[in-house]
């Protein structure tokens, strides 16, 4: 990292004031140095500190000890299955939100950059459900989504379907909880791979015309190859995001019915601010760093290899 | 002697009435308090009258209020870190009182209620129902005073218990048999109970004493016990077969709604929730609402305080906010909201007598109150991480999972919690 | 291409993307349309559609909850955190794509990816000990680590985009550095610290998780306001949509009269928590 004032090239002429030529010649330290400050004790100082919390066994109540464990919160998360339903579920919701809202993604990008060329009401209301307070999108889908007054049963009654739980349902409550994801991101995908789109030569399709390929064709041969630069880079940010989830899950369902949608980062929460094991949260919250990291770092490894 | 006896008396009666008439409500003028209340029709009934204390002492009073469980979980985290800015908040002593009174997160209301100097001497702390005063004692440390209480007891649909002519039953048998004969009549669910996770463990409670078991055995969880397998049997039973639908959703909020809509021919929980059920304003059912003692006999008794910060800058506005908070006047206005009042004078009030259109309910919740049990929750300290592990396990029930093989579960999970406790 | 495209192809395009549109928006108009109806309407067995509107669900919400005052305390977070990270972005950005600083540019990315929650314990013990809990400094700080990267990421491609010539030329007369910077970059990336800007105040005003956990009375946010009206609100379903009109409402306004840029932020940087 170049925070370090090293071989600084001399300014082009000299520039009058001492304190704008030290800062003209130092400039490519001093203008990140506070930013980079900030960063350091707002984020890796509480990691650091996290990481120090993980090795001990804490409650903040008096009633209840502390002491140095080791890395024993890390093996009683091992053991522990909520922990490991927790993985799953964080696993199972981006994993059925993802990959939806990326083909979702790709063909409203594909719609908007062949009809209407994205005029500004329609980019606008595409824009809406991703900028909308995830709180009030929460409460939103909660209603639609309730039982026995939601309108979402309404539909399927009307289609001739039957009601359906919804939240209530534990085997339902990740998918209808990634359908609330898939509608709130499939927007940012499909923003992403448009610009992807309209950043196109004409050429290659000219000349894909005048060998008459099908539409099919060249969306295979053509498209799809300039397009993946941007659909990795939406890809990895909605997977990153994805594991992260936490406002839509803590508001709509707290977890339940029982543990069926607590992910990793809502049973975090649970341990840490209602029974305040502290030490344990720490570990938790750690080993769901890890997991986030390694699913980004394996992302990109994939894009180097494709 | 008989002389001076007399003379010391009339000595202190003189006092007394004196310090009455000057005693200082306005000896914390311009001081501000925090208070942190429970969304709970106590505080419903009682939030109109504020503005009065807030006259009478010249204390602001900066109330919040929270939904239950993000109530519970903002003063915990509160106190933990101190208290410094809470002043007076609403406690549950059955939840959190061995919790608090052990950190020393709360202040021994004991020194306060008998205080001559710091207390109005018409006040009158004996006027307390003894059982609802010992409910709130842990640790040595009487937590908070309390404002209300509640016994568990059945809410049932006069109108169709006549009309199918089911007797109010008395026995958990009975209560099944009627819950069999309503289920689907005229649209309704036989019966609603709380399926909730952990909040349903509070209300599970007189299930579990109805057949003879406990929460603890010899400082050990006793959900094995097969006693307590059958009672959670029982109860999830009710439920799975004649409960409504997304019952493992439902805590009291969702119970209370369903019956006020009519959906469900009966409930048993909190006997605070007549205020809920039986009002016309929030209710399609009110005045067809009867009210019994709770089927097996064994009802649990929950107990609200208002309880003070350790860490308060404002102890004494704040035990002067409690003081007034549960004078007679204001017992007897809660009470005529429907909401189970602390003081025995407030049930005698003509007023009282006068609305109390259906003495059902006055007459259930009185008798059940001397013998009702305060161990709605097991008694130790992460009181929310046990019931937590119970509740895991009556979610898997109702989702069809086998009883014995989940209570096993939370009893281990619960055991591991109770090891790490002083 | 265009112009080989028949007619029919054209309108099944327009009506799918029409569908999609409609879609995307129901949420929205159902949630103002419970949030006009009453509660006897919203509890109906089969939804209705056609009905009076009423405010009172507004004005229950507005006047029992003291709306206004968590908007002014969720304003003073956004816009501090905003401004505060302009003032150290902004010249790191600037320096990042100017020096071509990979390894700041990595740093940045990567504070992007850690899940908010794993700051949150740290940060709610270290504000304890400081007594900082409750207090506008412990909120405008920890929306920083949402505000300060995602400004810098955004901006840096603005920065990019800048020809050097136009720089060397105020050396060339005689300008500093910093100086260029400040009365001719900036001036240049504007569009980029308006896009930057809006997203920045967006995503804090959106955030909930640390205003819950590090805020108090005084500095209780909407949507943390929201929250806790919820179960409440198990019953007065108007009354929760009232409040997700509301607190969506500024948003909503602000996108439709800005979103050239925050469709160029959002795709240039990807953002969210």
């Amino acid at each position: 990292m170049s925070l370090a004032p090293t071989s600084t090239p001399a300014p082009r002429r000299p520039v009058s004031g001492g304190f704008s030529s030290w800062l003209d010649r130092n400039i490519r330290w001093v203008f990140p140095a506070p930013a980079m400050i900030a960063l350091m004790v707002l984020t890796i100082l509480p990691l650091a500190f996290n990481l120090i919390l993980s090795t001990q066994e804490r409650s903040v109540s008096d009633a209840l000890p502390s002491s140095y464990v080791g890395l024993g919160n890390y093996s009683a998360a091992l053991k522990d299955e909520r922990f490991w339903n927790s993985v799953k579920l964080m696993f199972q919701f981006t994993g059925i939100a993802v990959p939806l809202q990326m083909l979702c993604g790709l063909g409203l990008a594909l719609l908007l950059n062949r009809t209407m060329r994205a005029s500004g009401l329609v980019r606008a209301v595409v824009l809406l459900p991703m900028i909308s307070t995830p709180v009030a999108v929460a409460l939103i889908w909660a209603l639609m989504m309730d039982p026995n007054l939601g309108v979402l049963n309404y539909f399927l009654e009307s289609l001739g379907l039957g009601r359906s739980l919804w939240l209530a349902d534990s085997r339902l409550v990740i998918p209808a909880l990634a359908l609330v994801d898939l509608w709130q991101w499939t927007p940012l995908v499909s923003l992403i791979l448009l610009a992807g789109l309209q950043t196109m030569p004409d050429e290659p399709f000219e000349a894909a015309r005048i060998d008459g390929a099908s539409p099919w064709q060249v969306f295979r041969f053509i498209t799809w190859p300039m397009l993946q630069p941007a659909a990795f880079a939406a890809l990895t940010l909605r997977l990153i995001d994805a594991l992260k989830t936490f406002d839509i899950i803590e508001v709509m369902t707290q977890g339940g019915p029982g543990t069926a949608s607590e992910t990793l980062n809502v049973y975090a929460y649970h341990t840490g601010f209602e029974f305040l094991r502290v030490g344990y949260t720490a570990a938790l919250l750690t080993l769901l760093l890890v997991t986030v990291a390694v699913v980004a770092v394996g992302v990109n490894l994939l894009r180097r290899r494709a | 002697m008989h002389k001076l006896t007399l003379l010391t008396l009339t000595a202190a009666l003189t006092l007394s009435s004196a310090q009455a008439q000057t005693f200082k409500w306005d000896a914390y003028k311009g001081t501000t308090l925090r208070v942190l209340l429970n969304q709970h029709p106590w505080t419903t009934a009682m939030q109109e009258y504020f503005p009065e204390f807030e006259k009478l002492t010249g204390i602001k009073l900066a109330t919040e209020t929270y939904p239950e469980a993000q109530f519970r979980q903002k003063v915990l985290v509160e106190l933990s870190t101190g208290g410094q800015n809470l002043d007076a908040f609403m406690l549950s002593p059955g939840q959190e009182g061995q919790l608090y009174a052990k950190s020393g997160w709360v202040e021994d209301m004991t020194g306060y209620v008998n205080s001559k100097t710091l207390t109005a001497g018409n006040w009158g702390f004996s006027d307390f129902y003894p059982s609802v005063v010992n409910s709130t004692k842990y640790a040595g440390i009487m937590t908070g005073v309390p404002i209300q209480t509640e016994t568990t007891m059945l809410f049932y649909r006069k109108d169709l218990f006549q009309k199918y002519g089911v007797a109010v039953p008395k026995t958990l048998v009975q209560l099944e048999a009627a819950a069999k004969t309503l289920n689907g009549k005229d649209g309704v669910a036989g019966i609603a109970l709380r399926g909730k996770g952990s909040s349903a463990t509070s209300q599970f409670a007189p299930y579990m004493y109805a057949e003879g078991s406990t929460w603890l055995k010899d400082g050990q969880a006793n959900f094995t016990d097969p006693k307590f397998v059958k009672a959670m049997t029982y109860y999830t039973g009710l439920l799975k077969n004649y409960g409504p639908q997304a019952a493992l959703t439902m805590s009291w909020p969702e119970v209370t709604n369903l019956f006020a809509q009519g959906k469900v021919a009966m409930f048993t929980d909190a006997s605070l929730f007549r205020s809920i059920v039986d009002d016309p304003k929030s209710s399609s059912v009110a005045g067809k609402v009867g009210f019994a003692a709770m089927p097996g006999r064994k009802p649990t008794v929950t107990t609200w305080t208002l309880s003070i910060s350790k860490g308060s800058r404002n102890k004494g506005a704040a035990w002067l906010f409690t003081q007034w908070a549960t004078n007679r006047e204001n017992q007897a206005r809660v009470l005529l909201k429907d909401v189970p009042a602390v003081r025995r004078s407030v049930w005698n009030t003509p007023a009282f007598k006068a609305q109390d259109k259906n003495p059902e309910w006055t007459q259930a919740h009185l008798t059940q109150l001397a013998s009702a049990t305060p161990l709605w929750n097991p008694p130790v300290s992460q009181v929310g991480e046990v019931r937590d592990a119970l509740g895991q396990a009556i979610v898997g029930i109702l989702q069809g999972g086998n009883a014995a093989e989940l209570l096993k579960k939370a009893n281990d999970a619960t055991n591991t919690i109770l090891s790490k406790e002083k | 291409m265009t112009a080989h495209e028949s007619r029919t192809r054209a309108i099944v395009l327009n009506t799918a993307l029409t569908l999609v549109i409609l879609v995307m928006l129901f949420p929205f108009v159902w949630m103002i349309m419970m949030s006009l109806k009453t509660q006897v309407e919203n509890t109906a067995a089969t939804p209705v559609w056609i009905f009076r509107p009423v405010l009172e669900n507004y004005v229950n919400v507005i006047q029992r909850n003291n709306f206004l005052a968590f908007t002014k305390n969720s304003l003073i977070v956004a816009a501090s955190a905003t401004a505060i990270g302009m003032l150290l972005g902004l010249p790191a950005a600037y320096s990042i794509a100017r020096f071509r600083q990979r390894g700041l540019s990595l740093w940045i990315l990567i504070s992007r990816i850690i899940p908010y929650i794993t700051f949150l314990l740290p940060l709610f013990l270290v504000f304890t000990k400081l007594r900082l809990i409750g207090s506008f400094t412990a909120l405008i700080l920890s929306h920083l680590i949402i505000t300060l990267p995602m400004i810098i990421w955004i901006t840096i491609a603005f920065f990019e985009d800048i020809p050097t010539d136009l720089e060397e030329a105020a050396l060339v007369d005689g300008s500093s550095r910093a100086g260029a910077f400040v009365r001719i970059i900036l001036p240049l990336v504007a569009p980029g610290i308006v896009t930057a800007g809006i997203l920045a105040m967006i995503f804090s005003w959106n955030q909930f998780l640390f205003s819950l956990i590090l805020g108090g009375p005084g500095t209780k946010t909407v949507p943390v306001a929201v929250f806790n009206f919820l179960s409440y609100g198990s019953q007065d379903y108007g009354a929760i949509a009232a409040a997700a009109v509301l607190i969506t409402l500024p948003i909503i306004i602000l996108s439709l009269t800005v979103q050239r840029y925050i469709v160029k932020g959002l795709t240039a940087g990807g953002v969210k928590g």
